[in-house]
């Protein structure tokens, strides 16, 4: 009975710390679908500070800058005295009454954060005490002979003797792995053998068809299939591998609980503390794990055929490995009898950091920083000293970390208020009443600088921005796609197909088409197998090598030009048909789960929902443009991070494509005229897409566009190709292989090349310095040059009197552009171990992801590459809403309020009417009075940027039209 | 100038200019200032540049002329007289003469050339991949030392000045693959390559001894009769001739990555991407090959050699083969793919197909280099390849597969998997024993100093030492 309820327990603990670890382990899918989303998605319910402080205790990670970094920060003026000091304050009213002597809280921690009076180590002590006779005396017991010895003097007869502090042996069979302990005291990694064959082994047990030889009996699971391999050849694997494969053979099948418990047992570790002795210990592997913890949740990533993979099996291997491995290295250090015991052996193993000697000197270096006499000191008394280090020590470094963020963010915020509380009181470049064209961009922060460059060229130039798949949730098929993927944010789960299929009279090309494409493909597979394999690589080898050498010396010396060249040859091969969406439905009754193409009132609806969210439902232009967004880049596993993130990382164009052929139909019109939206029969819409890489911006069914709308049409196709090639030359200051002159038509010229160049690696800089987003009317923010740092999200909160088209705005800006940020933060301060390191080392595993090397984990965050140039601050949304608005929306969006009210977000409220901002903290809306400053006014974006390539304050742009146009523009 | 003296200039600059790249590089670097990237790269790519035009003009001379060039730059010591190699030969060889001379045939200005384009066309190709990487200045300075060494390796005219060659381009791998030394994986496997270059490289050292005792001369010129390659040939008794190739193939088995040594290449892969390719795809993992071509007239003087040569080349093959089809991490496939064709070229040798092997060569090292600096495109490749094919999966197995039955596959694969266990073979095999008797040596000195000296070394010492038993050499740190 007692056993049975004991099973139980275990049972349920067991349950337990697989849920945790599912919940802790990296999220990311395979690397072919990457997604931006929170690192720390799993204590996302936690606020932002306690998530990380309990994150880092547990895996060491690092969740913000280094404190070398903040200095450095504080130095350049970047982080303000002012805000360190409102950061402190804010802490000190958080934390309550402290008191401590001579030196008030306040000021001690000042001094900390300023100075990093931190322990030192044992050696850099020794090495203080044998420099400095005048300490080496005090310490001696002999009498001080000046002044600063007589502080020191004091200070260690006031302070007496420190108990030693816990140690991170303690923890070991807690939060501390065993492997952590035997590491700490002999420096070797007991377990590396084990990774070793761990990461080989997944590697090909996970691969799906990229190995010519795939390995057996994958269908029997993941722990059947390692007791196969690790039972081939044992005898030479040495003594912890042969061990552990002699107690899994023991197993047999269906052993992955009591080999689990029975490890954990052996290692005493109680049932308490599995979790987070599971999350410690998987955290060796952690990209392995967190794959195979995916794989097993989401099968959907994987083909059908794919073997059946399972955490719990994993964490029994794993666990068994490390058990058997530490077993012979605790052997080797000459530990003898039960590895529960370890701790103890450990800890008499391990000498304890002596506390009171850190404690004299720190407090020694605080006192003479603060300018501490030694009679303030003996005035003070044991307590005020005790007390002092008392405060000293509970400010730890991931809490100065914790202020100098909040500080730092605080001077990106009132930057960024102040801005758009000038560009209010007087607008820089407010629009023309009666617009020209209206292009609706994705609220992607690479797409500001295009929106301003277009807008600064006419008044009547309108912009949006709305996000990406512009509302139009679908699986997408396009012409060259085997299957439908889905083309919106990954919340959601579309309900329709839509598919890219030939015009009639282009059916015949279609089919050319598809068969030269699996001609190609068949000999470029064929070829890719011959140069891996023994006979058939004799014989091509010869010929192969040959076209290599011409590829080689083309790619590498003139990447632009020989991709031009075999752009043409493809296009001349491979012909391309006129093609057509299948967007309105054609059989009602569709066969299969999802219908293709959507009914008429769903295209009305879709039609309507996104131009009441922009605020486009009266005054509309001639043409009305959509421009999704991806992005070109070759020689690149991580392309699926620049694409567009409100489509799941594809391409945005196919939405908007198919936006504009809906909105283009009559019937559709018609419906929208019923419900109050009346579109003109001179307004046309075009649908395209922006390449954020090569600023080229391709429209799509022009031929469709009517008679009377081509002169219009011509005029945007001009408009925008300033637009790109200035947004090409903006985006260019920051890359210091640009030419230092540039001309905007060379810069498009350089960006391309950075397309298409096998050796970059860096294509373009992504959502990189992304800071802030602003959700309101465009006059907000127009004519301000905001450095690509802003996602821009239209919202007119004069039409949207229940706040609905706002809590349907925040309930996918928040999520996706808390993600994209909060992915670029993490990655950011640890490009370790949230991050994927540099790029250089990475080599593709199968189709699952990139590792280091051939012997690495799996890598699923960022690469360096992506996020060198960028400032680690939380996303600061200002919403053109009113505190009410926003504290109603919050309410009924439990994912919008977490992120919110944790803190994973900054949010700003910007009163529609009064223009008064709130900033939301712990919890409440506050008041906010942003300073009171004038920007710079300048004629035209350029101006603002010329000659730099740091991060720049926002200005105002005041373009003087009608004086003629400058011809040449110089970076 | 006539072509003789302006030879005898290019020779000499295609040598030297990456060494005169590397020293102020090492001069700044061990004053510890950083040049700008763009003046350490635009070094580097200038000199190696001149180089490798100045090999292109040497080998358009060397078309020119009939028959191969020998450039003579002095000697740099010289120990006592010595006669003509020719009237000397046997044991009557009582002087020796560091000689300096470069030898320009159709091997050496074909591989020059090679080497010359390939390594300019990575160093031009790494500049924007390692823009910003804090050891941008020690990449380019070793890439220019590889290229270098790579250089005296292939052009050098004895086995005494190709050793010096071979040293530097070993280096400079082995400083590579641990470019990222603060990660564990990479300076494991620098530490795994060293040694094995450290033990096989004994072997050129005690071919170029050989050669000089039995020949008399260790330049290839004179030792191989002064015929050009390949037609040169030796009067060498098969006996020393089969073991001076033995030597030399030895050198080549670790330099190639060959069986049973060759296991440390594919765990090569840590360092960038542009270096993975050219050294372990296009240059350094073809030196092996490079050298047993150079030495074929040895390896022709001696059956036995050859059958050496093409059973150690056939069995390269097939572990390699064998081992790549189970990889699913592209760096590592293109490593077991380049190694398998190393075998073929290797057996090729044995098979005296000499100017097949060397077109075969230089036609490979282009074809991995182009791959392996293109492995970063391995997932779009394969997403572009099964959309246009319209399949998720692949159903071709391979030739092996189809032809042993099921029950052997799956064994083999689960050898194949961890390189049949090499490591721990050659590890039981070889190094234990070695190290036991060495230790046991060490023993037995020990004693005998004690006994006669009277001072006991063993007390403080010994226990530390011994009491770490000899393990397989991947264990230590």
């Amino acid at each position: 009975m007692s056993t049975s309820r004991s099973d139980d327990s275990r049972e349920h603990a067991l349950e337990h710390a697989l849920d945790h670890l599912r919940h802790v382990l990296p999220a990311q899918g395979p690397i072919g679908t990457f997604v931006h989303h929170n690192t720390l998605h799993a204590v996302q319910h936690e606020s932002f500070h306690d998530a990380i402080k309990r994150v880092t205790e547990r895996t060491g990670a690092e969740g913000y800058l280094s404190e070398d970094r903040f200095r450095a920060e504080l130095a350049t003026g970047r982080i303000a005295d002012e805000d360190l000091d409102a950061a402190l304050a804010r802490r000190h009213s958080q934390l309550g009454a402290r008191w401590c002597a001579p030196l008030d809280p306040t000021k001690v921690e000042k001094l900390s954060l300023v100075h990093g009076i931190t322990p030192a180590s044992r050696s850099a002590r020794r090495f203080a005490l044998d420099e400095d006779e005048e300490l080496r005396v005090v310490f001696a017991g002999a009498a001080p002979r000046s002044p600063r010895s007589a502080l020191l003097a004091a200070i260690r007869s006031l302070l007496g003797h420190l108990a030693p502090g816990v140690d991170e042996t303690d923890r070991v069979g807690v939060d501390r792995t065993h492997r952590d302990g035997l590491r700490a005291l002999s420096g070797v990694d007991p377990c590396e053998q084990a990774d070793l064959w761990l990461v080989r082994f997944l590697a090909a047990f996970l691969d799906e068809r990229v190995a010519r030889w795939p390995m057996a009996h994958r269908d029997r699971g993941l722990l059947a299939a390692a007791t196969a391999q690790l039972h081939a050849a044992r005898w030479a694997r040495g003594e912890a591998l042969e061990n552990a494969s002699i107690v899994l053979d023991r197993a047999g099948r269906g052993g992955a609980r009591s080999l689990i418990s029975a490890a954990l047992d052996e290692l005493g570790v109680g049932e308490a503390h599995w979790e987070s002795y599971l999350e410690r210990s998987l955290g060796s592997l952690g990209g392995w794990a967190g794959m195979v913890a995916r794989l097993e949740a989401v099968p959907a990533d994987r083909s059908q055929a794919a073997p059946p993979v399972s955490l719990l099996e994993f964490v029994a291997l794993r666990l068994v490995l490390d058990r058997e491995c530490v077993r012979s290295a605790a052997a080797h250090e000459g530990h003898s009898g039960p590895l529960a015991s370890m701790r103890s052996f450990l800890a008499a193993r391990t000498e304890r950091e002596d506390r009171t000697l850190d404690g004299v000197f720190r407090l020694f270096e605080l006192f003479e920083r603060g300018g501490v006499g030694l009679d303030s000191v003996e005035r003070a008394g044991a307590e005020g000293v005790r007390g002092t280090l008392a405060v000293l020590d509970s400010f730890t470094s991931i809490e100065r970390r914790q202020v100098f963020q909040e500080a730092y963010e605080r001077q990106h915020m009132r930057m960024v208020l102040s801005a758009l509380s000038d560009n209010l009181r007087s607008p820089a470049d407010p629009a023309d009443a009666s617009p020209r064209f209206q292009v609706a961009f994705c609220i992607d922060d690479r797409e500001e600088a295009i929106r301003r460059h277009f807008e600064e060229l006419d008044p009547r130039y309108w912009t949006y921005g709305v996000a990406g798949f512009f509302g139009i949730a679908m699986d997408w098929a396009g012409l060259d796609d085997p299957r439908a993927a889905a083309q919106c944010p990954v919340v959601v789960t579309p309900g329709h197909v839509v598919r890219e299929v030939a015009t009639a009279s282009h059916a015949h090309v279609s089919r050319q088409r598809r068969q030269r494409r699996a001609l190609a493909a068949r000999a470029r597979r064929a070829v890719a197998d011959a140069t891996g394999s023994l006979v058939r690589g004799v014989a091509l080898t010869p010929v192969i090598g040959v076209v290599a050498v011409w590829t080689m010396l083309t790619r590498v010396l003139f990447p632009r030009l020989s991709a031009r060249f075999s752009q043409w040859l493809s296009a001349k091969v491979v012909p391309t048909p006129r093609t057509i969406l299948s967007t309105s439905r054609s059989h009602p009754e569709d066969a299969g789960d999802k219908p293709h193409g959507f009914a008429e009132d769903e295209r009305v609806a879709r039609v309507r929902a996104t131009l009441e969210a922009i605020g486009l439902t009266r005054t509309f232009a001639p043409i009305v443009a959509l421009l999704g967004h991806g992005a070109s880049t070759v020689n690149n596993p991580h392309h699926s991070a620049y694409e567009c993130g409100a489509c799941g990382g594809h391409n945005g164009g196919p939405n908007a494509r198919a936006f504009a052929a809906m909105a283009n139909e009559p019937v559709v019109r018609d419906g929208l005229r019923a419900q109050g939206i009346d579109i003109p029969d001179a307004t046309w819409f075009v649908g395209g897409w922006h390449d954020t890489t090569t600023d080229a911006v391709t429209l799509f069914d022009v031929d469709a566009v009517p008679e009377s709308a081509r002169a219009a049409l011509e005029e945007l196709v001009a408009a925008l190709d300033v637009a790109r090639a200035r947004s090409a030359h903006e985006r260019c200051r920051k890359f210091e292989h640009a030419p230092s002159a540039l001309t905007p038509e060379q810069a498009l010229a350089h960006v391309e090349e950075r397309s298409v160049d096998l050796s970059q690696a860096r294509p373009e800089l992504g959502h990189a310095t992304n800071a802030a987003c602003v959700v309101g009317r465009r006059d907000i923010t127009r004519g301000l040059f905001l450095d690509r740092r802003a996602f821009l999200v239209s919202y007119d909160p004069s039409l949207d009197r229940d706040d609905a088209v706002l809590a349907r705005i925040l309930g996918a800006v928040v999520p996706v552009g808390a993600g994209i940020n909060l992915e670029y933060y993490f990655s950011t301060v640890d490009p370790e171990r949230f991050g994927a390191g540099t790029k250089l080392p990475h080599n593709l595993s199968g189709l699952l992801g990139v590792q280091e090397g051939v012997s690495g984990d799996l890598r699923t965050g960022l690469p360096r590459q992506m996020t060198e140039i960028h400032e680690p601050v939380r996303l600061l949304c200002v919403v053109e809403a009113t505190p009410a608005a926003l504290l109603r929306v919050a309410a009924s969006n439990p994912e919008v309020s977490e992120l919110v009210v944790n803190g994973w977000v900054r949010l700003v409220s910007l009163d529609p009417e009064t223009r008064a901002m709130h900033v939301f903290v712990d919890g409440r809306f506050e008041r906010h009075d942003p300073d009171d400053i004038s920007l710079p006014v300048h004629d035209r974006s350029e101006q603002s940027y010329v000659g730099r390539m740091d991060s720049l304050p926002p200005a105002k742009i005041a373009p003087r039209r009608g004086a003629p146009e400058p011809q040449q523009a110089s970076r | 100038m006539n072509a003789e003296q302006l030879a005898w200039w290019l020779g000499g600059a295609t040598v030297a200019l990456p060494f005169v790249a590397v020293l102020p590089l090492l001069l700044l670097g061990g004053l510890g200032a950083r040049p700008s990237e763009r003046a350490t790269s635009r070094t580097v790519l200038v000199l190696c540049g001149l180089s490798s035009l100045a090999s292109m003009g040497l080998a358009a001379l060397w078309l020119r002329h009939d028959g191969p060039l020998v450039l003579r730059y002095g000697s740099i010591f010289d120990l006592g007289p010595r006669g003509h190699a020719f009237a000397t030969s046997g044991h009557g060889a009582v002087g020796y003469r560091f000689e300096v001379d470069l030898l320009v045939d159709r091997l050496s200005a074909t591989t020059s050339v090679l080497t010359g384009v390939l390594s300019w066309i990575t160093a031009r190709f790494s500049v924007r991949y390692l823009h910003r990487e804090p050891g941008f200045f020690r990449y380019f300075l070793l890439l220019a030392l590889f290229v270098g060494g790579m250089q005296v390796l292939v052009l050098a005219g004895s086995y005494d000045l190709l050793f010096v060659g071979w040293e530097l381009a070993g280096i400079s791998s082995m400083l590579l693959i641990a470019f990222f030394h603060l990660r564990r994986g990479p300076t494991r496997a620098a530490i795994r390559a060293m040694l094995t270059y450290r033990v096989t490289d004994v072997g050129l050292l005690v071919a170029g001894v050989l050669l000089h005792h039995f020949a008399g001369s260790s330049g290839f010129f004179d030792a191989f009769e002064r015929h050009a390659w390949p037609d040169a040939q030796t009067h060498l008794a098969p006996s020393s001739a089969f073991v001076i190739s033995a030597a030399i193939v030895f050198a080549a088995i670790g330099k190639s990555a060959l069986f049973p040594l060759g296991t440390w290449l594919p765990r090569a892969m840590e360092g960038p991407t542009p270096s993975s390719a050219l050294f372990y795809g296009g240059l350094a993992v073809h030196a092996g090959v490079y050298l047993l071509l150079r030495s074929a007239p040895l390896i022709e003087a001696s059956p036995a050699a050859s059958l050496m040569v093409a059973v150690i080349g056939a069995a390269t093959a097939l572990w390699a083969t064998i081992a790549g089809h189970t990889r699913s991490d592209v760096k590592s496939a293109l490593a077991y793919a380049t190694v398998t064709q190393v075998g073929i070229m290797v057996l090729g040798v044995a098979l005296r197909l000499y100017n097949v092997v060397l077109v075969y060569m230089v036609a490979h090292a282009c074809l991995r280099t182009l791959q392996l600096l293109r492995a970063p495109s391995a997932l779009h490749d394969a997403e572009a390849i099964r959309a246009a094919l319209e399949d998720s999966s692949r159903e071709d197995r391979s030739l092996l597969e189809r032809l042993v039955p099921r029950s052997i596959v799956d064994r083999v694969h689960a050898l194949a998997l961890e390189d049949f266990h090499i490591d721990a073979v050659v590890d039981r095999v070889i190094l234990r024993p070695v190290l036991g008797l060495s230790s046991a040596l060490d023993r037995v000195e020990r004693r005998w100093v004690a006994a006669m000296t009277g001072v006991d070394l063993d007390a403080p010492a010994a226990t530390e030492s011994d009491s770490r038993a000899p393990g397989p050499v991947e264990e230590r740190p």
